[in-house]
């Protein structure tokens, strides 16, 4: 079965905690992923494809200090993956169109775990706090009214309130954008 | 070897990374690096001698203010660029603010003095000797986020490096005002953003060979 970004991150995240199981699942979920990247990309033989898949995976191991756990986790993975490859046609001395990463990631099929929810992110991160939260739980994690006022500790007609407020001025700045 | 061999060996070594792991690397960098730099200011340049009178002017804080929002300038560039997602770097203009300020002030300055004496203000004896200490003053500090580097995943190597460049430079020019006791703005917008100038352009010409990963 094929990973979601929400499965893939939680790996990431209890490896950057120290735990070794969920970065080997990490790792071997990521081995196809990286395969089906390359292959579609490269005309190279098997053997160059299967290098580089070992080169991201190391890269991704050594370099996962510069991965930020509040951000999308499979536009990280995909950034590292191209750099690999440009840096592998780099050393043969062939060019390749540079890709932008949002085009990477909807041929990957990780467009609404990672476009949409930059853009959410963006947008939410303009509101108070709590507007902010009890839209997220709400709206996007999917909780009751009563549940997210439970979470957040405040009252139901504030949690209401807080959506609709944020909501608000979420619609305004959008429209705001467009004119 | 197979990928199942490859990552059980990498899972072997599985050390717990803390939050802002990125941040804490290039702060631990330039704590290192710039105590080499204050080492060779102190003990090499030597302090001004005029130093506990000079903190009481507003002028030692202005040059340094203008060399430490070049650091800060190029700390917020390089914290993007050890991403490899850094598709759209943001707050790049903010460089062109303290050049901005600097700049009326040495306008005011020029105004002040008689055009026949612009010329002198401008070049001076020994113009390159002040961008040249400032430019080696910041290569222990380029060399420790060289070193920092090495866990983090720049996808733009000339960028990276250029922005290595300005924050080891700017960061080398604020400690060099201990040294340094020239106030006049017109010397500093010359000398000073020359020196951290020419350390971002050598660290943008060494970026992709030093960062390469």
């Amino acid at each position: 079965m094929r990973a979601t970004e929400d499965q893939l991150k939680a790996w990431m995240i209890r490896g950057l905690d120290g735990d070794a199981k969920a970065h080997a699942a990490l790792l071997g979920a990521l081995a196809p992923l990286l395969s089906a990247f390359f292959r579609r990309r490269m005309h190279d033989g098997q053997d160059d494809i299967e290098d580089l898949v070992q080169d991201t995976l190391i890269a991704i191991h050594t370099r996962r200090d510069s991965y930020d756990r509040d951000r999308v986790f499979s536009a990280w993975m995909y950034s590292v993956a191209r750099y690999k490859m440009i840096d592998h046609f780099r050393a043969a001395r062939r060019h390749v169109p540079f890709e932008g990463l949002e085009d990477i990631l909807v041929a990957e099929g990780f467009e609404s775990a990672s476009n949409a929810r930059m853009d959410v992110d963006v947008l939410l991160a303009e509101l108070p706090d709590k507007q902010a939260r009890t839209i997220r739980d709400t709206k996007i994690a999917g909780f009751s009214v009563t549940e997210a006022a439970a979470r957040s500790e405040i009252s139901e007609s504030d949690v209401k309130v807080s959506i609709h407020r944020g909501l608000k001025s979420l619609a305004a700045r959008m429209l705001g954008d467009r004119r | 070897m197979t990928h199942d061999d490859l990552i059980s060996a990498l899972a072997r070594d599985v050390r717990p990374v803390p939050r802002h792991a990125a941040g804490r690397r290039i702060a631990l960098a330039l704590v290192l690096g710039g105590a080499v730099t204050l080492a060779l200011v102190v003990f090499g340049l030597g302090v001004r001698p005029d130093l506990a009178l000079a903190v009481r002017g507003s002028m030692f804080w202005m040059k340094g203010g203008y060399t430490a929002a070049f650091a800060a300038c190029g700390l917020i560039l390089l914290l993007q660029l050890a991403r490899p997602d850094a598709e759209r770097i943001r707050w790049t203009a903010l460089v062109l603010a303290p050049i901005a300020v600097m700049a009326v002030l040495s306008g005011v300055e020029m105004a002040r003095m008689p055009a026949s004496g612009w010329h002198a203000l401008w070049m001076g004896p020994m113009w390159l000797y002040c961008p040249l200490l400032v430019l080696s003053l910041s290569a222990p500090i380029f060399a420790g986020l060289v070193w920092a580097f090495r866990r983090l995943a720049p996808s733009r190597l000339p960028a990276a490096g250029a922005a290595a460049g300005l924050l080891a430079g700017a960061v080398a020019a604020t400690l060099y005002c201990l040294f340094c006791q020239q106030v006049s703005p017109v010397y500093i917008i010359t000398r000073y953003t020359l020196g951290m100038a020419l350390a971002t352009g050598l660290g943008a010409l060494l970026g992709p060979r030093l960062l390469r990963w």
